[in-house]
């Protein structure tokens, strides 16, 4: 399906977010332009799987349609609140999938590349993408919104509804967690000659 | 910056440029349900069927409908009779006398109380 172009590309998107309250099909569209592949793209860095992903972000957007006529202008970002919810989401689904609470999700071990040798594809972001998978969700879930989406630490405490601290501990640890899982991956990566 | 965060950021960097894409489905599937909910959330409050909602029909659902308001009309009527031609003409009324009416005790006599005293209660 081709989309048109935005065309409400000037209009702020808390402000796209009230003229869809009010009916404006337009900001449906411009909204659905904007947020849409940004939801599904958060929710399959976190889930791994394109279907479900799909699903999930399907399921933030029905979020942010019917919140809309209640939104209230300064309280947050349009962007923040969907990661959050996309966030959130994809934790329950990732905890539903393991069985196990965040808290018993284990710690990157030396050695764990090895696993990834069976699921690894080529190229650096196919790697990254299956590294990411071996992180634990919280960590991945910072390191996906700092590295990859490009937020600032307040945004993605805001997300994430913890301290910039605690930001900061997460991807710290989630950065060093990846670096043990591609270490196996220089070579055939290109960092082999580094 | 050191090596390894170095080569960190080449994978970030990889990962940023190939950014997956959602299929024309998804995007599309998202649109209707933005589309379906804005309806919704637009969509003029769900009214009574026209001819029912008049001031007649509510007063008349109030009291029961077409036969409680007929009750209530001819109470009403029986009751500016009785105003207009006075209470003492009922008696032309009533086919017997004024004393075969009777009265009716609201309250236990004395011989009852003196009755259950009596036996003691």
């Amino acid at each position: 399906m081709s989309m048109a172009f935005d065309a409400l590309s000037d209009v702020s998107d808390e402000a796209l977010l009230v003229l869809y309250g009010n009916g404006d099909r337009a900001a449906a569209r411009s909204l659905t332009l904007r947020f849409a592949p940004l939801a599904f793209r958060v929710a399959l860095r976190m889930l791994g799987d394109r279907a479900e992903a799909e699903d999930l972000a399907q399921e933030a957007m029905l979020r942010l349609w019917k919140i809309a006529p209640d939104w209230r202008n300064g309280e947050a970002k349009v962007s923040t609140w969907l990661y959050r919810v996309v966030s959130n989401l994809a934790t329950d689904r990732l905890r539903k999938r393991r069985g196990v609470g965040l808290d018993e999700a284990p710690e990157i071990e030396d050695g764990r590349a090895s696993v990834l040798d069976e699921m690894i594809e080529t190229g650096r972001a196919a790697a990254l993408q299956a590294a990411l998978q071996a992180l634990p969700e919280r960590q991945r879930q910072a390191v996906i919104l700092r590295h990859i989406e490009g937020m600032s630490n307040p945004e993605i405490a805001e997300a994430m509804e913890i301290g910039v601290e605690a930001v900061e501990s997460l991807t710290a640890r989630g950065k060093r967690g990846l670096a043990k899982l591609l270490a196996g991956q220089r070579e055939e990566l290109g960092f082999g000659d580094d | 910056m050191t090596e390894h965060e170095n080569e960190l950021e080449r994978f970030f960097a990889a990962a940023k440029a190939e950014a997956p894409m959602p299929s024309g489905d998804f995007m599309a599937r998202v649109l209707a349900e933005a589309e379906a909910t804005q309806a919704g959330l637009t969509a003029p409050p769900v009214r009574a069927p026209a001819g029912r909602d008049g001031l007649w029909a509510t007063i008349s659902g109030l009291f029961g409908g077409s036969i409680g308001l007929g009750g209530m009309a001819t109470a009403a009527l029986a009751g500016l009779w009785i105003g207009f031609a006075g209470a003492d003409n009922l008696a032309s009324y009533w086919p017997g006398t004024t004393a075969d009416i009777g009265t009716l005790e609201l309250m236990p006599g004395e011989d009852l109380v003196t009755l259950a005293l009596g036996e003691g209660y």
